[in-house]
């Protein structure tokens, strides 16, 4: 029951969060001169018909009313208005755009998260050494690194050389069907239906764009892991545990371990954050039909309704990890309150 | 090892049914803003997936034509009107005004409605009581300004009342936004607050008359076309157009190399040579009346200077933009009416790159080596990679001769509105009239009163030759006013001509029958592929 | 109160930890092609030469020419000043007006200080270059607006930073002391209070400066940034995009590793300038 009330609590701080970074986003898409109803009415439609467009779109209300009058729709039904460019209502565009980016995100993450915690531990264990050395200089080195160049690199060496890679062109070939909707995510669909040569197809695709977004999350990762797990094996809880005798497994995992694993799980966040930005450009680079070049798109055609609900949902999405990495925290620390 | 024969059979059938279906897959560079034949002006695959499955009720004649490579191609001919959901038309014997329509009996709608007299009236009420583009195309001229100039003389008799009898009004009919939708779409989808049903229409395609139906649409990855098993004119050969969304342009050119798509247009103009030499490629590079247009505004600082944009017409390296920019697939423009217009006049424009002359010019409207010039910005809009090459390579050459200016990348709308207003300063954007008419392009460019002279060219006679002229029925004065025009026009260079581009597009070799036609826009009924 | 550092100290570091070294020379090197940037380039950036578009590296174009002709060399160079700048100014707003609102916001307290930092977390609650592309739609393209954006975007930190300085400082001793004797609040942010919180502040500068070059190039690699075809690596990189299918390697992987060098550089800077300045971090 304190569990819940703990969750509903920070849920509770959530919602003010969200609708202010919706109130920027809808003051951000109304500075700048030029909306798309000009865009779909084009020059030869008289002036009134355009006004009618423009009161359809509630353009001409004033700035908050507008404001409350999308909030009124999404929370009753759920509606974000609809995008000038498909013509979709925009919730079912973020619908049908989402689980390309997640797949890609989750991808990328675990990938990061599967290489930068054994390493960081590792790093840490053999502190110093040629190892240790290595992994440091690999971390520093893909944080500097600026996302897009990567993935154009790898994608010359890889698809334009070596050809061991399909064309950047999207999750499938163009002759391929997705496979039956399940989840919306390609690979775990076509695992699902048995269809192999699809599941093969959608991975080849995922390869270098979540190697892209892994390389460079993967650094933070690995650096704050050795850092953690630095401080937690030179701390003195574990220097009274050796003293006492305790086998080194014991020492290394429960009390180790399990001490760095909570600001490692803080900067996840931060990482994650990080990534959210990158796989707009990630997906730029390899046209992913996901949210990112959705935004960007979106961005670069003043498509507002699209512009508002795409930055909704990633926020959303970014404030839910938070809040999830919060209660895996608490619930691992017992210096935590709940 | 004993097979069925019923197993046999039945795959037997099946192989030999899946080959029988062609299809036919074509990269295209977005999706679908709106299903509604009226109101589509904006992405060329809406307009494409229209005219693919409304028709209206003439059309161009199909032309065999000779580039100046001497490859034959095929085209069509805007001055030769031919029945298309109309059976055959004529101007009426008793009164010059007043064209008569006989429609083709026994054409049935995809969802069954019968097409009649009646389905064009309602079409037309549709149109001019929605306040549509369309609305401006039929009624242009001021000839057509009210739905019931449509009168129903029999169930497959149509007559339409002009003000004044004229060809123009004929061929603005071609263009697919005056195509009537289904009459039992609009009984069904009708509000009381939306009698034509806009917002319907808008998001859901409605049955057409034409040789193909919307088959699946799949936002941000595929438009799906399927053959009319009961076109009038036949079923077409090619069951089904796949159009992928590939929104790169160099993307859908590797598409076509590795040969997953057997068709793409607006393919990188550097990319052309490259595919040429594909074995299973061909590429089709038609030259056409599209320009590529220098825009000044000549209404604001500092463009409302005519010395001063006359500096800038003879400081653009034209070859150069033609060998840099578009690889020899693109003509240095002839002037204000393109080449392969009627009526143009290739002696009316008179600047050439001289940047000498330039600097002369620039001297004389006030500014010489630039001084005293304000802020310059030159505005493109995001995505058209030939028009970014311009636009460097124009700001280069006039750097030369002193003048500053900074690119502007501007999205779709912003340009748009910014444009509309009159706002911009310095532009690039291309046109090109879907009616093959010297007046139709004068009024839509040079007519004080058209929304889109963008450039706010004002000069009366001009405007005058244009009210005279346009349905005038006298060939012979007709041609001559617009030469007097051209030059007019040419006098005051309102904007300066970068290049007149080829369209092209790039072929699986194994794909026939490609018809060029003004609005670029593919037909694919007329198309067949190999297997 | 600065902590005046042995210098022995500095060398023990270096000498420990030769990465620091590496940092600032690499960083020094970017700010001397900065400085210098019109003597060393050969070419003017913006020069074509129309005869030698999109030519691999030779001994002419050390770095071979971009699809205008342009030297991709001269370009890469004059685009550390360009790059350099917009990092340098964006850091120094974003220090300047997060350090004052941090400032304000831990001296004074109460509702200024809960609005602030409920904003600080609005803020921080979009992923950074999403917000740094709502800002570039807002304001259009240019150099300024990417200033704005990149500053704008880190301004959170900075303001959290001086914040919970402040709030451990403010009821030390020589604080209280100087209250006591009348000080004027700002005399005692000021001569007090600023000099404490420089260490981490200038740790956050150096990674925030090689931060702030990447989120420079991003935007204008997306094209909401700096406009073409002005010397800038992220603009380099973009127009180096539609060279990519003909495998013109050349017109994006030179701006690109500049741009990696320069964060590495910041970067190793700053991690160093942290183990020297911050006794509490675990020294090797």
């Amino acid at each position: 029951m304190r569990v819940l009330r703990f969750i509903l609590r920070r849920l509770a701080l959530l919602v003010p969060v969200l609708l202010s970074t919706l109130f920027i986003a809808f003051f951000l898409t109304r500075i700048l001169p030029g909306n798309p109803i000009d865009r779909v009415a084009g020059p030869y439609i008289s002036q009134e018909k355009r006004e009618a467009m423009k009161r359809e779109a509630r353009l001409d209300l004033p700035f908050y009313q507008q404001f409350y009058l999308y909030i009124a729709d999404l929370v009753t039904k759920g509606d974000m208005g609809t995008s000038y460019t498909t013509a979709q209502p925009v919730s079912r565009d973020l619908l049908q755009r989402f689980p390309a980016t997640f797949e890609l995100v989750f991808h990328g993450m675990f990938l990061a998260v599967a290489v930068a915690i054994p390493f960081g531990f590792l790093s840490a264990l053999y502190k110093d050494s040629p190892v240790d050395h290595a992994s440091r200089v690999i971390a520093v080195v893909g944080v500097s690194v600026p996302v897009f160049w990567l993935g154009l690199v790898l994608l010359y060496v890889f698809f334009l050389k070596l050809q061991w890679v399909p064309p950047p062109i999207g999750r499938l070939p163009p002759i391929m069907s997705p496979p039956p909707h399940v989840t919306g995510l390609y690979t775990l669909d076509a695992v699902l239906a048995g269809q192999w040569d699809v599941f093969r197809a959608a991975l080849s695709a995922l390869v270098l764009p979540s190697i892209s977004l892994a390389l460079t999350a993967m650094a933070p990762l690995a650096r704050m892991t050795r850092a953690a797990m630095v401080e937690a094996l030179e701390s003195e809880y574990v220097r009274a545990a050796r003293a006492l005798g305790l086998p080194p497994r014991v020492i290394l995992w429960d009390y180790a371990f399990r001490n760095a694993v909570i600001p490692v799980l803080t900067i996840f966040t931060g990482v994650f954050g990080y990534a959210l930005g990158g796989v707009v450009l990630v997906e730029f680079v390899f046209s992913w039909p996901g949210l990112g070049l959705y935004t960007l798109h979106a961005i670069l055609s003043s498509d507002f309704t699209a512009i508002q609900g795409a930055i909704l949902l990633v926020t959303t999405a970014y404030v839910l990890i938070y809040l999830l990495l919060d209660l895996a925290v608490a619930a691992i620390d017992p210096r935590v309150e709940v | 090892m004993r097979v069925s024969w019923k197993a046999f059979l039945v795959s037997v059938l099946f192989f030999g049914f899946a080959t029988a279906q062609k299809t036919l897959v074509v990269a295209v560079e977005g999706g679908i803003d709106t299903f509604d034949p009226a109101f589509s002006v904006g992405s060329t695959p809406t307009q494409t997936v229209s005219v693919n499955v409304f028709e209206t009720l003439i059309r161009p004649k199909i032309v065999e034509r000779t580039a100046r490579d001497g490859t034959a191609y095929k085209t069509v001919d805007m001055e030769q009107l031919v029945g298309q959901l109309a059976g055959d038309w004529a101007f009426d014997q008793k009164d010059p005004n007043t064209v008569i329509f006989n429609l083709r009996k026994g054409v049935r709608y995809h969802s069954g409605t019968i097409f009649n007299a009646d389905a064009v009236i309602l079409g037309m009420r549709r149109i001019f009581e929605s306040q549509s583009i369309t609305t401006f195309l039929v009624g242009m001229g001021g000839v057509v300004t009210r739905a019931d100039q449509f009168r129903r003389l029999a169930d497959y008799t149509l007559a339409l009342e002009m003000k004044q009898g004229n060809l123009l009004t004929l061929k603005n009919l071609t263009i697919y936004n005056s195509a009537a939708v289904d009459p039992a779409d609009l009984r069904a989808q009708a509000t009381p607050s939306d009698p034509w049903a806009l917002d319907w229409f808008k998001k859901n395609m409605g049955s057409g008359t034409g040789p193909y139906l919307l088959s699946s649409y799949v936002p941000g990855d595929r438009i799906v076309l399927k053959a009319h098993p009961n076109y009038y004119l036949g079923k077409p050969k090619i069951d089904q157009v796949v159009m992928k969304i590939v929104p790169d342009p160099a993307q859908r050119a590797l598409l076509l190399r590795t040969g997953a798509v057997d068709m793409a247009n607006q393919v990188p103009v550097r990319e052309l040579d490259a595919l040429k030499k594909v074995p299973s490629l061909k590429v089709l590079s038609f030259p056409t009346t599209n320009q590529d247009r220098l825009m000044m505004n000549n209404s604001i600082l500092p463009f409302n200077n005519k010395l001063l944009r006359k500096a800038v017409a003879y400081a653009i390296p034209y070859d150069l933009i033609v060998r840099q920019v578009y690889r020899g697939y693109a003509r240095v423009p002839v002037g204000p009416i393109e080449d392969g217009m009627p009526t143009s006049d290739l002696t009316a424009w008179p600047y050439r790159y001289d940047p000498g002359r330039a600097r002369t010019l620039l001297a004389e409207a006030g500014y010489p080596g630039g001084k005293g010039l304000p802020p310059i910005k030159l505005s493109i809009r995001i995505g058209n990679e030939e028009q970014e090459r311009e636009a460097v390579i124009v700001q280069d050459a006039l750097s030369k001769i002193g003048i500053k200016v900074t690119i502007e990348k501007l999205p779709f709308a912003t340009f748009n509105e910014l444009q509309q207003g009159g706002k911009l300063q310095f532009f690039i954007d291309d046109w090109i009239s879907w009616v093959n008419d010297p007046y139709y392009h004068m009024f839509w460019n040079f007519h004080s009163k058209s929304p889109t002279n963008y450039v706010r060219f004002r000069r009366p006679e001009v405007d005058k030759i244009i009210d005279t002229y346009m349905l005038s029925r006298d060939a012979k004065a007709r041609a001559e006013a617009s030469r007097r025009a051209q030059k007019l026009i040419s006098e005051d260079v309102p904007q300066v001509y970068l290049a007149s581009p080829n369209f092209n597009v790039v072929l699986n070799k194994k794909v026939t029958g490609y018809i060029y036609f003004n609005d670029q826009l593919t037909r694919f009924f007329y198309m067949d592929r190999e297997p | 109160m600065f902590k005046r550092l042995a210098r022995s100290e500095i060398v023990y570091h270096i000498r420990q930890n030769p990465a620091t070294l590496l940092g600032l020379s690499i960083v020094a090197l970017m700010v001397v092609l900065a400085i210098f940037a019109p003597w060393i380039a050969p070419y003017d950036p913006l020069e074509k030469h129309y005869d030698h578009v999109s030519e691999p590296p030779s001994s002419q174009f050390w770095m071979g020419t971009d699809q205008f002709g342009q030297d991709i060399f001269s370009r890469v160079v004059w685009a550390a000043r360009l790059d350099l700048f917009i990092a340098a100014t964006a850091v120094m707003i974003s220090l300047v007006v997060g350090s004052l609102l941090g400032a304000l916001s831990g001296y004074l307290g109460g509702w200024l200080d809960e609005i602030l930092m409920r904003f600080m977390d609005i803020l921080q609650a979009f992923p950074s270059l999403i917000l740094a592309m709502g800002i570039a739609y807002a304001l259009g393209p240019g150099v300024f607006t990417v200033i704005i954006a990149t500053s704008a975007v880190n301004i959170p930190g900075y303001a959290r930073l001086m914040r919970s300085t402040l709030l451990s400082e403010k009821q030390r001793t020589y604080v209280l002391a100087a209250r006591a004797v009348g000080n004027p609040p700002w005399r005692i942010l000021f001569r007090h209070l600023f000099p404490n919180a420089l260490t981490p502040v200038l740790v956050n500068a150096t990674l925030h400066f090689g931060w702030a070059i990447l989120e420079a190039a991003s935007l204008s690699f997306l094209g909401l940034g700096v406009a073409i075809p002005n010397a800038e690596w992220g603009v380099m990189i973009n127009m180096g995009l539609q060279d990519f299918w003909q495998g013109h390697w050349w017109t994006y992987t030179f701006p690109g590793l500049f741009i990696a060098l320069t964060v590495l550089g910041s970067n190793l800077l700053g991690d160093g300038l942290s183990d020297i300045l911050d006794p509490r971090r675990s020294h090797r």
